[in-house]
């Protein structure tokens, strides 16, 4: 009852953002590749032309759901999501190249390649949490709201597979911190307080070895 | 010598389970788990393929006894294990029967291999073919098979299966917290490798595919898998 409540919640909240006009993928690509009207650095400097991100500190942007991509410039723009990066930058894009750049890396495919160091323990002990979450420590499965195995509920839900270790673990201090609080209803805040280090570093190293959505051969 | 013991023991000990499970009674367990049974979906993915992470092995295709038998040693406690052992707790032989029957006839694509280590692949290979000989390490096929993609009834497949699990459940044998290898044979044999060895022939199995055995057996009542249910025989006629 109360989950469903939330998702009801957390739902309105995403059509309160509603973008009613198509992105167009080429005017997203240019941004994406030349930097907006405004005078930006190309996104494809740090999250690659194919949104692959090209070194671990900067997300995964293929194939993350537009709305959500859409939703985290408003948000970097606003400040409710603190960068000290990416607010600047939102803060020169337009609404409408908002929507074309988030369109356009949610249509990019990008290469992923497991990273190369692997601790099956913690491997273990990061999916179960994932999977199960913890009742008696308050810890709801994150699949619950991510999907199975962190492949992402579209439009707001983002996936978590395939993103690296550095970026979910600096994105849940964030959440525990407050100086990210896009977040509705407060969930990832709740979510992430109730987590210790080794949770964090245990959850951060399992997602960034899932394989992102659609890349099974 | 030891070898030839477990060989004998396991022909021994494996009409327990007859491959009588009722597969679409397990594929409805794996799916959907049912009360106080979460679905072996939600870890073990589509088909059992995984989520490409090695936190939870593949069971596609793997061997239907093994598997069954897996599910019994995490109930009885030789396989501890925090997550399956309160989960094999919770099911009837029956349910243990099919789902393993599910999952043995079950195919399911794999995932892209990352880049391997050239050299430390090679070295890998070479141990799961010819072992090391002045350690007293085996050869990995000689138990699991050619190209160790299984052996019937109980040599579950290596072939495929991921890395870091492969390389957690050697160490979990070195470490004697997984005792329910028969007369301990893996136990003896990780305990004489080093965590190099144990990395090096995880990342090699893991990058092996398993051969084209399709054309074996085939028929339209035949297996699924190459793994699934054959009989013992019939794998040995057609090699
Ligand atoms: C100088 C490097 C850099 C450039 C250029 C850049 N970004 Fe970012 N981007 C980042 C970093 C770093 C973050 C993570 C911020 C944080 O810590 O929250 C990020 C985060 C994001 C996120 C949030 C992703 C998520 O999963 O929540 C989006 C969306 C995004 N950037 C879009 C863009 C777009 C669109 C452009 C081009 C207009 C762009 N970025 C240009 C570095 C960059
Ligand atoms: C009740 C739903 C819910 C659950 C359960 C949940 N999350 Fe989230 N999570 C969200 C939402 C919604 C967002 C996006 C917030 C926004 O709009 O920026 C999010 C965002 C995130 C992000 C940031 C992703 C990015 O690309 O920047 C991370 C990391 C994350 N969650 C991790 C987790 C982990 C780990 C768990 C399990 C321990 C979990 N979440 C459980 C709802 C949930």
């Amino acid at each position: 009852m109360r989950r469903a409540a939330l998702l009801l919640g957390l739902a309105l909240g995403a059509a309160s953002v509603a973008n009613a006009r198509a992105p167009d993928l080429a005017q997203g690509r240019a941004v994406a590749l030349g930097g907006g009207a405004g005078d930006q650095q190309a996104c494809a400097a740090c999250h690659g032309a194919d949104g692959a991100g090209v070194m671990p500190i900067y997300p995964r942007l293929a194939g993350q759901a537009a709305f959500y991509l859409y939703k985290q410039l408003l948000d970097f723009r606003s400040g409710e999501r603190e960068s000290a990066v990416m607010g600047p930058i939102a803060r020169r894009l337009t609404p409408r190249e908002m929507e074309d750049v988030a369109g356009f890396y949610a249509a990019a495919r990008a290469h992923y390649s497991p990273p190369a160091d692997a601790d099956g323990a913690q491997l273990q002990q990061g999916g179960t949490l994932a999977a199960s979450g913890s009742e008696e420590r308050g810890i709801p499965p994150c699949a619950n709201c991510h999907g199975q195995a962190g492949r992402g509920m579209p439009p707001s839900f983002p996936y978590l597979a395939g993103q690296s270790k550095d970026y979910l673990a600096g994105q849940l201090a964030a959440f525990r911190n407050g100086s990210r609080r896009n977040d509705p209803l407060d969930v990832m805040r709740r979510i992430a307080g109730q987590l210790d280090t080794s949770d964090v570093s245990a959850l951060a190293a399992y997602f960034a070895h899932v394989y992102p959505p659609a890349r099974i051969q | 010598m030891r070898l030839a013991f477990a060989l004998l023991y396991l022909l021994a000990v494996s009409p327990a389970y007859a491959e009588q499970g009722d597969r679409m009674k397990g594929a409805a367990l794996a799916d959907q788990g049912r009360n106080g049974v979460p679905a072996c979906r939600s870890c073990h993915g589509d088909k059992g393929i995984g989520d490409g992470s090695g936190a939870f092995p593949r069971l596609t295709g793997q061997l239907g006894f093994y598997l069954y038998k897996q599910l019994k040693d995490f109930a009885a406690g030789t396989r501890p294990s925090p997550v399956m052992s309160p989960i094999a707790s919770a099911l009837s032989d029956r349910e243990m029967q099919d789902v393993a029957a599910y999952y043995s006839a079950v195919q399911g694509p794999f995932f892209p291999l990352p880049i391997l280590d050239a050299k430390l692949a090679q070295r890998g290979g070479m141990i799961s073919a010819a072992g090391i000989p002045e350690r007293n390490v085996p050869a990995c096929i000689a138990c699991h098979g050619p190209a160790a993609s299984g052996m019937q009834p109980s040599f579950p497949y290596l072939a495929g299966q991921y890395a870091p699990y492969l390389e957690y459940q050697l160490d979990q044998f070195r470490l004697n917290r997984r005792q329910n290898s028969p007369l301990n044979v893996m136990n003896d044999i990780a305990a004489r490798m080093t965590e190099e060895d144990m990395r090096a022939v995880s990342e090699y199995l893991a990058a092996v595919r398993p051969p084209d055995l399709s054309r074996i057996g085939a028929s339209s009542t035949g297996p699924a898998s190459p793994y699934a249910g054959a009989p013992l025989a019939t794998y040995q006629s057609t090699r």
